[in-house]
């Protein structure tokens, strides 16, 4: 069985065998929530495809999305800080499949396991930099270059060009009202960088995306390739 | 809750919004437009763009 996890693919084949009979497979569709706030995180996450929204709530149901994680990562991060929960909300953004393993024994396999402990440590030194450069984009970018960046980081998490997301997922990635993504969307369109239907979103010109993004995107990108492996 | 659509022209083009927003009422889709509004204006005056053709 190969994983197309990234993290899980990164282990010597030796620490794959320690975590494979802990490993529950799982389809999870959109809004499916992997970790709830302010609750004891039960299970940690592979995911081998689909998308999850790492969100700070604002109260009244309202927050904004500051990280993704994909096969890319794992979910349920506080496991691994030694923390048993988090205020943020956590769910699938995009339909996908992905391993879980008990939180219980994650814990004890960190303890015992000194390399699956760093590999994942050093995911969360990556994860931590895609989180400030959300945080700069946040401050610095407008709607459209913020909107490449996100659709870019998607598009790093998946095999094929089509992203299917509505403008009220956008509008809580990007922490903006809906019309402000449908303008964005237009101008991205109009650039002739993507296409965009009703909930599907087809990256046309990754490379002038990535030009169009600027600052926002490449650094945490070549962080993570840097201390894991091949991110795309 | 009904749903209210969002449509954008700017005099000569009208981008539509199909997927539309699930509001309580009139009142908070016209608040939901008025916060839509000025926060698409606050980006234009950013860009040095004028918008004062567009209506939402």
């Amino acid at each position: 069985m190969a994983f197309n996890n990234r993290l899980l693919r990164a282990l010597p084949p030796a620490d794959q065998d320690v975590l494979r009979p802990h490993l529950r497979w799982s389809e999870l569709e959109r809004g499916t929530v992997l970790v709830s706030p302010d609750e004891p995180i039960a299970r940690v996450w592979f995911l081998e495809s689909g998308l999850s929204s790492i969100v700070a709530m604002a109260g009244n149901d309202q927050g904004i999305e500051v990280g993704l994680a994909g096969r890319d990562g794992l979910v349920g991060m506080p496991l691994l800080l030694d923390a048993d929960r988090t205020p943020h909300r956590i769910f699938m953004q995009v339909t996908g499949v992905g391993y879980s393993i008990d939180g219980d024994l994650f814990r004890i396999v960190l303890d015992e396991q000194a390399g699956i402990r760093k590999l994942l440590l050093r995911y969360v030194q990556a994860y931590s930099t895609q989180t400030t450069y959300t945080a700069l984009s946040n401050a610095m970018h407008t709607v459209e270059e913020r909107l490449a960046r996100w659709l870019l980081m998607s598009h790093d998490r998946q095999n094929d060009d089509e992203i299917p997301l509505t403008h009220d997922f956008l509008a809580l990635m990007l922490g903006v009202r809906r019309p402000s993504v449908t303008i964005a969307l237009h101008s991205l369109e109009g650039l002739g960088f993507i296409k965009a239907t009703r909930g599907l979103i087809v990256v046309r010109k990754r490379e002038e995306l990535e030009e169009f993004a600027g600052a926002g995107y490449g650094v945490p990108e070549a962080e993570y390739e840097r201390l894991i492996g091949q991110l795309r | 809750m009904p749903r209210f659509f969002l449509h954008i022209d700017n005099g000569t083009q009208r981008i539509e919004d199909e997927e539309g927003s699930e509001l309580p009422n009139v009142e908070a889709a016209r608040e939901e437009a008025l916060g839509s509004a000025r926060q698409l204006w606050a980006a234009a005056i950013l860009k040095q763009q004028d918008i004062g053709s567009r209506r939402l």
